[in-house]
């Protein structure tokens, strides 16, 4: 049922962004959507099965997306699906890396240059089980700074892979890194236990939550006054609770739909590396955290314990989760897959 | 985050619906506690010391008139909940109840202490919170040997009869090993002793089952 998608045409991707946030800024995407000239209208009446995306983010670099990344997909993998794996770390990938590739016969500089071909082509097969992986590219720096054209028309085509697709994206609060955040079906972030971690987790939060407010104010037609307003005050620092504070004093109920148009960002957490029961626990205080004060929920879903041999993989270029599937970081990787499973099925539902 | 205006009510300040449990209040007042206490960095650069004061002073205010409201009305339900509860929550509600059976003594003595080192003074150095209510709030994100046991059980396709036959320790047992069932259990070095054979059944070598096994609960 799923479209195939040729080359470089208009893919699955202008239909299938209906309903659900777009990438970037600009244009909002019109209520009713009108066919697009060349594509076959039906395709666009039964909405074609998309492949769900999981976005791993969070921030702080260091803290183990890219390790997540790989191991959740690899525990997908031996579960039976077909996973395909994107490195979105374009300034710095090495998502082959964790996954025991040292040199990918193709990666994202043939998707995004040259012949620029199709992502499906650009994949490789990695760790046997029907893992693919769309590799970063150490070739090309200019990668790094992705222009937005580039970026739309890779997310065009992860959305026309056929089964689940993960993307790991880079550290920091680059808007590359928010957009893919922002528009998976399933944004998961990454923190580690402890105060530079959770620093950079919460700034990447914010940045995320008011791209979304900024949004809705774009939507509300409300560009100019927030910004009168935000001169007038002086300008404050740009936050969630100042942007809130302006939209109240507006009135109109203008805070309500800007709460409203934040309640679906609701991301997943994981804390990586821990080293005892009070790191585990400190993920549940940072859902509280982040409710009280972002005003956004979050939804713990499990700790990976710290593991040594994770670094020995690596300099043996082994994958970990096929390496050692019985050590107790794999296995807690496979109830945070058995919960983003059942997350991500039940947030379809209510599609 | 809410809009301006009415006063929030205990149960929203603890985060609890106004039906929650005396042992949920707790729970969620305990969370709290190492979420705004002093030596938590949960806040870290979301609020500052101050903000992040006040908001341990609701908690404990909303905490305060809960516990008191839930110690009156459910004066008479409690006794009966007492006798049916299997485990006793930390002494809370009255500082006087029955020590449990023989084997968690220990644990509830220790969690006792710890929550009597919350509520009278906060150890400034330490965590907020004694071990053992750390470990009972971390509660099912706390990967235990159970969880990782059956986990690696199924992921090899290996059936509880077949882990049965070559331990020749009953499926009874390795059920309640699998679901931490302690009560199922026999006690001390005979359950190690199942635990490190079914283990081994599971190609896990002595070594790996050192370094693989997580912390058995007491």
């Amino acid at each position: 049922m799923r479209q195939q998608s040729s080359h470089d045409g208009p893919v699955a991707g202008s239909a299938g962004a209906e309903g659900r946030r777009h990438f970037g800024v600009g244009v909002r995407p019109p209520e009713v959507q009108v066919p697009v000239a060349g594509e076959p209208a039906a395709a666009l009446e039964t909405e074609p099965e998309r492949s769900p995306i999981w976005a791993v983010g969070g921030g702080k670099g260091g803290t183990g997306k890219t390790f997540v990344s790989a191991a959740l997909a690899q525990q997908l993998a031996r579960h039976g699906l077909a996973v395909n794996l994107v490195d979105a770390d374009f300034g710095a990938p090495n998502l082959h890396t964790f996954l025991g590739v040292q040199d990918p016969s193709t990666d994202l500089s043939h998707f995004f240059y040259g012949n620029r071909l199709p992502l499906e082509e650009v994949l490789v097969e990695a760790d046997g089980n029907g893992l693919k992986l769309a590799a970063g590219s150490n070739r090309r720096f200019s990668l790094a700074n992705l222009e937005y054209f580039r970026r739309l028309r890779l997310l065009r085509h992860i959305r026309a892979l056929p089964g689940q697709v993960i993307v790991d994206t880079g550290a920091g609060t680059a808007l590359n890194s928010i957009d893919f955040f922002n528009v998976s079906d399933l944004p998961i972030l990454v923190t580690n236990a402890n105060p530079a971690s959770i620093e950079n987790l919460f700034l990447f939060l914010e940045a995320v939550a008011l791209r979304i407010l900024k949004q809705e104010v774009r939507t509300l037609g409300l560009q100019k006054e927030v910004s009168r307003r935000w001169e007038a005050e002086g300008k404050p620092p740009e936050s969630v609770p100042s942007l809130l504070g302006i939209a109240r004093d507006l009135g109109g109920g203008y805070q309500r739909r800007l709460l409203e148009a934040l309640e679906p960002f609701q991301p997943c957490l994981i804390v990586n590396k821990t080293r005892g029961d009070e790191d585990i626990l400190l993920g549940r205080c940072l859902v509280d955290v982040a409710k009280r004060c972002l005003g956004t929920r979050l939804c713990y879903v499990g700790a990976v314990p710290f593991d040594r041999r994770v670094t020995e993989c690596l300099t043996r270029f082994l994958p970990f989760v096929s390496t050692h599937p019985s050590s107790e970081a794999a296995v807690a990787i496979m109830l945070i897959m058995d919960r983003l499973l059942e997350r991500s099925q039940s947030l379809e539902r209510q599609q | 985050m809410r809009p301006r205006g009415r006063a929030r009510t205990p149960f929203e300040v603890l985060d609890l619906p106004p039906d929650a449990t005396a042992e949920e209040i707790q729970d969620a007042y305990l969370l709290l506690v190492s979420t705004y206490g002093e030596n938590s960095y949960a806040t870290y650069t979301v609020l500052s010391d101050r903000e992040r004061k006040k908001i341990l002073q609701q908690v404990e205010k909303a905490y305060q008139t809960l516990k008191h409201l839930r110690r009156t009305s459910d004066a008479s339900q409690a006794e009966e909940e007492e006798a049916a509860a299997e485990v006793e929550p930390p002494a809370l509600q009255s500082p006087v109840q029955p020590p449990p059976r023989r084997g968690r003594r220990w644990a509830w003595l220790s969690s006792l202490l710890a929550f009597l080192r919350v509520e009278r003074s906060p150890d400034p150095n330490g965590h907020p919170l004694g071990s053992e209510v750390t470990r009972q709030l971390a509660g099912s994100y706390r990967l235990s040997a159970g969880q990782y046991l059956k986990n690696v059980r199924t992921h090899k396709g290996l059936s509880l009869d077949a882990i049965a036959r070559s331990t020749r320790i009953s499926v009874q047992h390795l059920q309640a090993l699998e679901e931490d069932d302690l009560e199922e259990l026999p006690s001390g070095s005979y359950r190690r002793m199942m635990l490190s054979s079914y283990a081994r059944t599971l190609g896990l070598s002595s070594e790996a089952l050192l370094q693989d096994l997580p912390e058995q609960r007491a």
